[in-house]
Parts: C-alpha cells; sequence; structure tokens
C-alpha cells in the first residue's frame, strides 16, 4: 500500500506541475489578444509601423490565441480531476457511506474514464500523426506544423488517464484499511475517522 | 423494437443513471458514448471505425475554435475581478445611495448584481462577492432572511445571462449564430429580470418595513462630497469595463474574443490600481480560471464524443420520430422543451443541461415554424433561433436557484453567516423563481423583447 500511495503521489506531482504550466497560459492569451487588438485597431495597420519588426501578422496571432487556449484547457483537464474541479451530480453521492463512494469511484475510473482516455489517446495519436505524415500547416499563412497542437489532444488525455490512475490508486489505498495517508484533497475527500463506524 | 433500435434510449437512459452516481459528468459522457459504439458496433448497427472521427471533431469543436476562446478569458476576468476590490466599493457606494429607503439594502444588492453582471461572464464570482460582502450585513440589519438569500442569490444568477456570459457564447456557438447578436438579445430580458427584483423589493419592503429595515442614522453618508468621491470611485471602473467590453462588441468595433482579451487585460490593470494584485494573486487567478475552463472543455469534449455517437446510433431521428408523434405543433413543442429544461434544471446545471439538450433539440428548433409571432427583424439573421436561445436562456435562471440542485444555492450556502439556515435560502429563492418564470412569459409572448436591440442596433 505504502508503494501505492507514493506512485499516486508521484503522478500527482507530474499533472499537477502540467496544470500549473496550463494556467500560466492564460498570461501570454491574454497578452497576445491584446497585441493583436493594438496593432489592428489603434494602430491601424499604419505603413511606418508594418514595416517595423514590431508588426506580427494577425493570422499567426489569432492563430496562437486557440493554440493557447487548445493547450491551456487540455492541459489542464487531468489537474481539473485532482483537484475535484469537474462537475458531479452530487445528490445522491453527498449521502453515500464512504466505502460505497470511493467503491462507485474506482469502477468509474476503470469502466468509464480510462477507457475513454485510452479511446482518445488511441485516436487522436493517429489523428496528430497523419498531420505531421502530411506535413499540414496552416490553410491561411498562420502557424505551420499542425500536427504540434494536434498532439495536445492525446496529451491531454494521457495526463486525465494519468490523474485517473492516481485517484484509483488512492481509492485501493482507502480501501485496503491501512491507513496509509492519500491526502484529503481531491475526489476521495477526507478519510474516514479510525475511530468512527466504518459505513460513513 | 429491437434492442438495435432502441440503443439511442437506452443510450440516454444509461447517461441519466450514471450521472447520479455522482461521478465527473465530463467522464460519464465519454465513458458511456464510446461504451454504446462498441454495442451498436457489437450488433452490426455501427461500425466503430467510424470512431476514427471523434479526435478531429474534439479539435474543430473546441481547439481550432477563435469564438471560445473568450470563454477561458471572461472566466479570468470575472475571476480577477474578484479579487480586485471593484465590487466592495460599488456595493459600499449603493448602500449610501439607499440608506435612507426601506428594502435599501436589497435594492442595491439587486443594481449591485445587474452591473458585475454586465463586466462578468460567470456566476460564481457574483454571488460569492454578494453573498460575503451583504449577506451578514443584512441578516445584522432584521432582514427577512428568505428576502436576503432570494434577492442575492437571484441577481448574483444574473451574471450568466446579461453579456458577457460564457453560457450565451456556448449556446450560440452550438446553434452557429454570431456571439454579438445573441449577447444584443439577451440584454433586454436581462435587464427585465432586474427590474422585476427590483419592483418585489420594492413593493416587499412597502409591505412588510419591519422585514427590510433602513440602515441606522450612523450609516449615513459623511457629506455629499464624500459621497460623491466614492461614487465616482466606485461607479468608474465597471463603467470603464462595461463600455471596453460590450461596448465595443455592440459597436461592432472588436469580435467577442478580442474584447474577451481586452476585458481579462482591463480587470487585471483594475486590481493592480487597487494594489491588490500581487504574484501569489496572479497564481491563484490563474489556478482557479484554468480550473473551470478544464471543467467546461471537459463537459464539451464529452458531449461531443456522446453527440458523435448518439447521431449514428440513430438517436435524433429517433427524437424527431417522437415528437413529430406527438403531434402538438411548434407551440406545443415549445412548451414540452421549456418544461423539460425547467425540470432538468432541479437535478443539473445550466452546462449540462445546454450540452446535452440544445445538440439534439437544436434541429427541431430549427425546423419550427413560428410565422408572424417571431416575424422578420431586419439585421437579424434567423430570428427564430435567437428566440429560442434566449428563451432557453432565461429559463436556465431558474436552474440555478431550483433545489435540490442550484450552483446559486450551493455558491451561498459555502459563505452564508451560520444562522442562516438552509430552510430559509430554500423558501427565499421561491419568489424569485416564480419572477423569472414571468420573464419567460413575457419573452415569450413579445418576441420584440428579444429581438427588437439587436435589430435597432445593426440597422
Amino acid at each position: 500500500m505504502r508503494i501505492l500511495a507514493l506512485l499516486s503521489r508521484g503522478i500527482d506531482r507530474v499533472v499537477l506541475a502540467a496544470g500549473t504550466i496550463a494556467s500560466l497560459l492564460f498570461v501570454p492569451l491574454t497578452l497576445v489578444i491584446v497585441y493583436d487588438v493594438i496593432q489592428r485597431k489603434a494602430i491601424g495597420y499604419d505603413n511606418r509601423f508594418i514595416d517595423t519588426p514590431l508588426y506580427l501578422s494577425s493570422t499567426v496571432l489569432q492563430e496562437l490565441e486557440w493554440h493557447l487556449h487548445g493547450a491551456l484547457f487540455l492541459l489542464a483537464l487531468g489537474y481539473a480531476y485532482v483537484k475535484d474541479a469537474h462537475v458531479r451530480i452530487e445528490l445522491l453521492r453527498e449521502r453515500f457511506p464512504w466505502r460505497r463512494k470511493v467503491g462507485f469511484e474506482a469502477a468509474g475510473i476503470l469502466l468509464l474514464l480510462l477507457p475513454y482516455c485510452w479511446f482518445v489517446i488511441n485516436y487522436g495519436w493517429g489523428f496528430a500523426e497523419r498531420s505531421l505524415l502530411t506535413n499540414e500547416g496552416s490553410a491561411t499563412n498562420g502557424i505551420p506544423s499542425r500536427w504540434v497542437i494536434k498532439a495536445f489532444v492525446p496529451l491531454g488525455f494521457v495526463l486525465l488517464g494519468l490523474a485517473g490512475v492516481s485517484v484509483l490508486l488512492k481509492c485501493i489505498v482507502r480501501l485496503s484499511g491501512s491507513g496509509e495517508n492519500v491526502g484529503d484533497e481531491g475526489p476521495l475527500g477526507t478519510p474516514p475517522s479510525p475511530s468512527g463506524p466504518s459505513t460513513r | 423494437m429491437t434492442l438495435a433500435e432502441s440503443l439511442p434510449l437506452l443510450m440516454f437512459l444509461a447517461l441519466g443513471v450514471l450521472l447520479f452516481s455522482g461521478l465527473p459528468v465530463a467522464f460519464v459522457l465519454g465513458g458511456v458514448g464510446l461504451a454504446f459504439a462498441y454495442v451498436g458496433d457489437w450488433l452490426g448497427v455501427f461500425n466503430a471505425a467510424r470512431l476514427v472521427i471523434i479526435p478531429n471533431r474534439i479539435f474543430g469543436g473546441s481547439v481550432e475554435n477563435l469564438v471560445l476562446v473568450a470563454i477561458p478569458m471572461f472566466t479570468f476576468m470575472g475571476t480577477m475581478l474578484e479579487k480586485s476590490g471593484v465590487a466592495r466599493d460599488l456595493l459600499r457606494c449603493l448602500q449610501l445611495l439607499t440608506w435612507r429607503i426601506p428594502g435599501g439594502l436589497a435594492l442595491s444588492v439587486v443594481l449591485m448584481g445587474t452591473i458585475l453582471a454586465a463586466t462578468t461572464g460567470i456566476i460564481g464570482a457574483s454571488v460569492v462577492m454578494i453573498s460575503m460582502m451583504a449577506l451578514p450585513v443584512m441578516v445584522s440589519q432584521g432582514y427577512d432572511q428568505r428576502l436576503a438569500t432570494g434577492t442575492i442569490a437571484a441577481s448574483g444568477t444574473l451574471g450568466i445571462l446579461i453579456p458577457p456570459s460564457i453560457m450565451l457564447i456556448i449556446m450560440a456557438d452550438l446553434m452557429t449564430l454570431p456571439v454579438g447578436t445573441v449577447f444584443m438579445a439577451a440584454v433586454v430580458p436581462g435587464l427585465m429580470l432586474s427590474a422585476l427584483y427590483l419592483a418585489y423589493v420594492v413593493g416587499f419592503s412597502a409591505l412588510y418595513p419591519e422585514r427590510a429595515p433602513p440602515l441606522p442614522a450612523e450609516a449615513r453618508p459623511d457629506s455629499a462630497a464624500a459621497l460623491g468621491h466614492l461614487m465616482v470611485r466606485s461607479f468608474l471602473p465597471p463603467t470603464f469595463l462595461i463600455v471596453l467590453v460590450l461596448g465595443s462588441i455592440f459597436a461592432g468595433w472588436a469580435t467577442p474574443t478580442e474584447a474577451s482579451g481586452v476585458g481579462a487585460f482591463g480587470a487585471t490593470l483594475l486590481a493592480l490600481y487597487n494594489r491588490s494584485l500581487n504574484w501569489a494573486v496572479l497564481k491563484e487567478v490563474c489556478a482557479r480560471s484554468a480550473l473551470t475552463t478544464a471543467m467546461l472543455f471537459g463537459i464539451f469534449v464529452g458531449a461531443t464524443c456522446y453527440a458523435v455517437v448518439f447521431r449514428f446510433l440513430g438517436g435524433e431521428e429517433m427524437i424527431d420520430n417522437f415528437i413529430l408523434a406527438m403531434g402538438v405543433g411548434p407551440w406545443g413543442v415549445l412548451f414540452v422543451i421549456m418544461a423539460m429544461v425547467f425540470i432538468l434544471g432541479f437535478f443539473f446545471d445550466w452546462i449540462e443541461i445546454t450540452l446535452i439538450v440544445l445538440p439534439v433539440f437544436g434541429p427541431i428548433i430549427a425546423n419550427l415554424d413560428f410565422g408572424d409571432h417571431v416575424g422578420v427583424w431586419a439585421g437579424v439573421d434567423a430570428a427564430p433561433l435567437v428566440w429560442f436561445t434566449i428563451l432557453l436562456s432565461v429559463n436556465l435562471q431558474t436552474s440555478f436557484l431550483t433545489p435540490p440542485f442550484g450552483f446559486a444555492l450551493f455558491y451561498m450556502k459555502g459563505v452564508a453567516p451560520p444562522e442562516v439556515t438552509i430552510q430559509a435560502i430554500y423558501r427565499g429563492i421561491i419568489p424569485f423563481v416564480a419572477l423569472q418564470l414571468i420573464g419567460l412569459g413575457l419573452c415569450v409572448a413579445f418576441p420584440a423583447l428579444v429581438l427588437g436591440l439587436p435589430s435597432w442596433l445593426s440597422s
């Protein structure tokens, strides 16, 4: 159990790091939009500006915007699971005894989340690979090498799958009753108190 | 009906049952979608090789979509605004302006909810901010708890109806309508709800002045000059943001995405100006915005998988046939959908309802003919669809307030003072849900409320 808890913690570290990097993409995303708006609306394609190296093609900037947006949310999918930010219908769940709650979570990860991740990783890989092999670029002289951002689809689901494995390991540790600490943040909430009845 | 024919129905049932297991909605949507694809493959009604298009749909629908970039940006803007201290000044000022009037605190809450709604596109921020700042004051001044909680929940919820709004962006994207038009169409219905709330508060306070007392004399402003100063200081920042974001969209000067980025930047500057921004705050705002964004797009992606499979299995035809078989005409269909959304709102949030209901019913709505009732509006393409989208979004206002599952109630419970009971919150929202339904009825009866402004602005 000790090894499983350590493994889960190690995975969390990777997923959290990816999520933190993703969250900081808000800064460049905001700046890129503002830069694009200023050069088009405020400076208005003044020729004296266009000739300077400060001028960046609006097509490139706008493609950069959705590139950043896509990378941001895809890299944060697993992060949101580890932080338990994915919306649930809590109506019945909040009344479940903890064993059922943890058991359902484990079953959901095994039967729904991991197959779903496997599927998107598998097909998403082919999707990005085809883009690389056909040397797909931008249709409008924007950012070349479309495969880079396409690869974020399977990458995001690798992180989500890893987050799923981590939560699954925590479920196993909890259900084993070994008392190993797996933290009380995240989808499983606080552990049952050792003295209390084990049904709640 | 054979097993193969009933697959879409079973798929719908499986989704419903599994959602109540309490697993994240995003995974349930994706997992159920794929499971039924393979069941269909096994039964020979569907070739699983066709699933190869799913990554393409995810990419094209959620990533390579410049319009949706406005969603993370408006989320960031709302979260940043919560940290900027703008709301605190605004509420203080509104309270001073209304200190003598019975029900003044409740009136200032409605006004504040309306102003915040025009600066943010999410509701969590508004409800939490108003609950934290206004609820303790109202309770300590002897306000009726039901009036206090209902007013705050309903006013905070306006955030997602009055543009900018991430809900309207998602709806516009799903219905392939221009975001700007949908934004304009939501302005009058949003302000109308706000006016209904104000009228209710005024009426309630006139009937029961002791349950909505004015502030005591020591709370009055020091001087007219001080009040004037506070007014300028507190109204200037939101006005600046509203002009920057909504003004530039409505004037046709900027796209919603451009406006969202500039608004996010503006909110950051305001926080900087109020000295409430440092590296730790920036990191926290980024992290919280990223979690919300990932949550929204997680459901978006899951719903994409679900919808693709549902369509492949013949689910759309099934619903089409079902609606035809009811033989209730366009008004009947509208009524059924609205009633269904209202009832679903007791258990689900806007995001699940929007992403599950809209893709399924969108094509049906597009084919309904309301003839002269909606009419033709100069400058508004697909007027019936715009009208329907706004009806849906007004209706969804109730989903935030109706127990057991209302987002607004949830947020409020988290920050309410301990003496506020959950019963008071549940009973407090009843008149406001009634007002929202009246607002919905008015929008149904008078499409001009919805379509007048976009038509006028674009001509």
